[in-house]
């Protein structure tokens, strides 16, 4: 019963990379279910395999071998298209270095994955993204281009982009690892607030232990293994 | 798509300097193409205007029996080989829509006769001249004398060809009606020869041929590729079919032997003498008051006159040709025309089939497209280099956006989305300054023909498609150079692309 109310579920997943004559294993054989509405953080030093995992549950990397289940849906043998409309209608990410369309402007870069699924009106899009912008606090900025604005300013549009299309799933990795603490607390409450508002799953990717308390659960991975939950 | 337009031009306007020289070269590209365009057109229209309306027309009937089509620019010496059934070939013509006009001429090469040196050989085109000069809007010009009138005899003989033979003969030739007058050369004056008549000699392999005096009426040039036309001479037709024993009395080739030919020919203006002299007629015996002698000598010439011309032109056409050269109404394919011409013709079972002018100048043509490959590969390497600079620069600016293409890629974005979102900051930079590329272009070549440049050098005035440099921008070469625009564009984009479809949201993680 529980298993059905899984988010994000996966079995024996494995991940190599070849490198050279030799072989990285960078996942070895993880077991791991999320359930929705969870605030998951993954922890664990550089190189433990964090930011594979959160790119295997995320669609963007493939696993070697084991089962990826995504809202109940197996990933593992999707082609590009159908991974990337996955991408978009079902995940939203934050990334470590915001990564926002510097030529467009913080309304047009929130609205972007809105124009790419072509499902809502211009009116419509319109009013979730300006009502995105407000929650983020930064009504006063929508012509701004990302070069104008502040590095945590940056990080909230990059939220508010994650979280315009209503996924099941937002992924962040280490969304707080290029900002100062202050900025930092202030990103972690608002993906907090999301996460309680609309119960939007999220699963991020940290190795500052003063995040943690903001998690309801924590997975610690070490060499490509879960530790301990 | 506002959201792709809106992107690109976001990038083109971000990266200003590749921008810059993406757009530089293809403003470059597109303007030289059009000028190269302009100058392959104005060189096509020039070859067109100048040999085809001037000189040779569209398509040339030539005889069966002619193995080598380049019926104009042959070695001299090898005979053209004549067209026996002139009367029914013209039938098939005139019924022909196609065909504005055409007209038959001889020609071959002669030899002019000379009792102590060398024969001196040239081309000759037999014709009846006033006809020629219709068809052919005036080309030939009268340098000295006149030209020939309506069935006269004569010769008419090139600059070129007068000093070619004062060269090998030392003698002058001047028209029988010019006095030497002071633009003659003083040097070459004294000591000198001059001869107002010429006796010419059919020449050739296997021709039967015979030797005609015939004056000398006038000095001429062509007034378009005068260097290139300058060797063809230019004789009436009867006195080409006497040169060359073709005659005129019939259908079938007749050799009439040269003493019965001069009877007739005398015979023919004594006639004249018999109607004409009134003193006969008012000392004649009165036989009755009624008749009025002048009347009937009037009406009697008047049915003469008449019945000579008739004869004259039954005889003209009826004798033998070695050409027809044939205009067709504008805007008629060739090539068409020539393969129905050539059906009609087979079916009739007639001597003769129809070439293409290209086909009747060879060595010019050859030319001709070889100066036009020579551009048009001009052009394609500026393309090429072009192409590759563009694709350089484009595939370093893929790479240098890997975390903004991968981040698209991440939330959403499908290749297909990628692809044209590339395609779209090429195209507007191909648009921006291909377009103004053309425009300069366009206003380059206007400036270029309004310069007026002359040249008399024989390989430029091939280049030029005659004497004056005048290229020209026509919307055909417009819609080209758009579409060589589009080509450039799609080539150059095809490498960047296929580097920017690459890119998975990934590669945009790994490089934070």
């Amino acid at each position: 019963m529980k298993e059905k109310e899984n988010i994000i579920s996966l079995r024996k997943v494995k991940k190599d990379y070849p490198l050279g004559k030799t072989t990285v294993h960078a996942l070895q054989g993880i077991d791991l279910d999320v359930e929705k509405g969870d605030f998951l953080s993954i922890v664990g030093p550089s190189g433990s395999g964090k930011t594979t995992l959160l790119n295997i549950i995320g669609c963007i990397d493939k696993a070697t071998e084991g089962s990826v289940k995504i809202n109940g849906q197996e990933i593992t043998n999707m082609n590009d298209d159908e991974m990337t409309d996955l991408r978009l209608f079902k995940i939203g990410f934050i990334f470590q270095t915001f990564n926002l369309i510097p030529v467009l402007n913080i309304f047009e870069n929130v609205e972007f994955p809105l124009l790419l699924m072509k499902k809502y009106s211009r009116s419509e899009m319109k009013k979730k993204v300006d009502s995105l912008i407000d929650a983020v606090g930064l009504k006063d900025f929508v012509n701004h281009r990302p070069a104008e604005l502040s590095g945590g300013q940056r990080q909230r549009v990059a939220i508010a982009r994650a979280l315009v299309t209503d996924p099941d799933i937002v992924l962040a990795d280490e969304p707080t690892a290029n900002l100062d603490s202050v900025t930092g607390e202030n990103i972690l409450q608002l993906m907090k607030k999301m996460n309680q508002i609309k119960h939007t799953t999220f699963v991020f990717s940290t190795h500052n232990p003063d995040v943690l308390k903001y998690a309801n659960d924590v997975i610690k991975i070490k060499d490509g293994m879960i530790c301990n939950k | 798509m506002r959201l792709i337009l809106k992107i690109a031009l976001g990038n083109i306007l971000r990266h200003k300097g590749k921008s810059l020289v993406v757009g530089t070269i293809i403003f470059i590209g597109s303007l030289i193409m059009i000028i190269g365009n302009a100058v392959v057109s104005g060189m096509d229209r020039g070859l067109q205007s100048n040999i085809v309306d001037r000189f040779t027309g569209h398509i040339i009937i030539v005889s069966t029996n002619q193995e080598d089509n380049n019926v104009f620019l042959t070695l001299e010496g090898r005979p053209i080989e004549p067209i026996a059934e002139y009367k029914n070939i013209k039938k098939i013509l005139q019924s022909e829509p196609y065909i504005e006009n055409f007209l038959p001429v001889g020609i071959n090469t002669i030899m002019v006769m000379s009792e102590t040196c060398e024969p001196w050989r040239g081309i000759v085109i037999g014709v009846e001249f006033d006809k020629y000069q219709k068809m052919f809007h005036s080309n030939v010009i009268v340098v000295e004398g006149r030209l020939i009138t309506n069935r006269e005899r004569g010769f008419l003989i090139t600059e070129y060809s007068r000093s070619q033979i004062y060269d090998l003969n030392r003698y002058w030739i001047k028209p029988a009606e010019l006095n030497i007058s002071n633009n003659i050369n003083s040097n070459k004056l004294m000591p000198m020869h001059i001869r107002t008549n010429l006796v010419i000699m059919g020449g050739g392999e296997g021709n039967y041929t015979s030797d005609a005096n015939v004056p000398i009426k006038g000095i001429i040039k062509y007034s378009y590729l005068n260097n290139l036309w300058q060797r063809f001479n230019i004789i009436d037709i009867e006195t080409f079919r006497e040169a060359f024993n073709y005659f005129s009395t019939d259908i079938e080739e007749t050799k009439i032997p040269r003493e019965k030919s001069d009877l007739i020919k005398k015979a023919l203006e004594n006639s004249d003498e018999l109607f004409s002299s009134e003193e006969i007629i008012e000392n004649a015996p009165v036989l009755s008051e009624k008749i009025d002698f002048k009347r009937i000598v009037k009406e009697s010439k008047e049915k003469l006159e008449k019945a000579r011309e008739k004869a004259k032109i039954a005889d003209v056409e009826a004798g033998m040709y070695n050409l027809v050269l044939i205009k067709i109404i504008k805007n008629e394919d060739l090539n068409q025309s020539i393969k129905k011409l050539n059906k009609i013709l087979k079916e009739n079972h007639l001597d003769a089939r129809a070439i293409s002018w290209r086909e009747a100048i060879g060595t010019i043509a050859q030319f001709a497209t070889l100066i036009r490959g020579a551009l048009t590969l001009f052009v394609l390497f500026l393309f090429f280099v072009a192409i590759i600079i563009i694709m350089n620069t484009l595939s370093m600016s893929a790479v240098e956006r890997v975390p903004e293409i991968g981040m698209m890629r991440a939330v959403g974005a499908r290749k297909s989305f990628i692809s044209r979102m590339f395609l779209a900051e090429t195209s507007m930079l191909s648009f921006v300054f291909g377009l103004g590329g053309i425009i300069f272009g366009t206003f380059g070549t206007f400036t270029l023909s309004l310069l007026n440049i002359k040249t008399g050098n024989d390989m430029l005035q091939l280049l030029f498609g005659g004497d004056v440099f005048c290229p020209s921008v026509e919307l055909k070469n417009l819609l080209e150079g758009i579409f060589q625009l589009i080509v450039v564009t799609l080539l150059a984009v095809i490498y960047p692309l296929k580097i920017a479809k690459k890119i998975s949201p990934l590669d945009a993680i790994s490089r934070e």
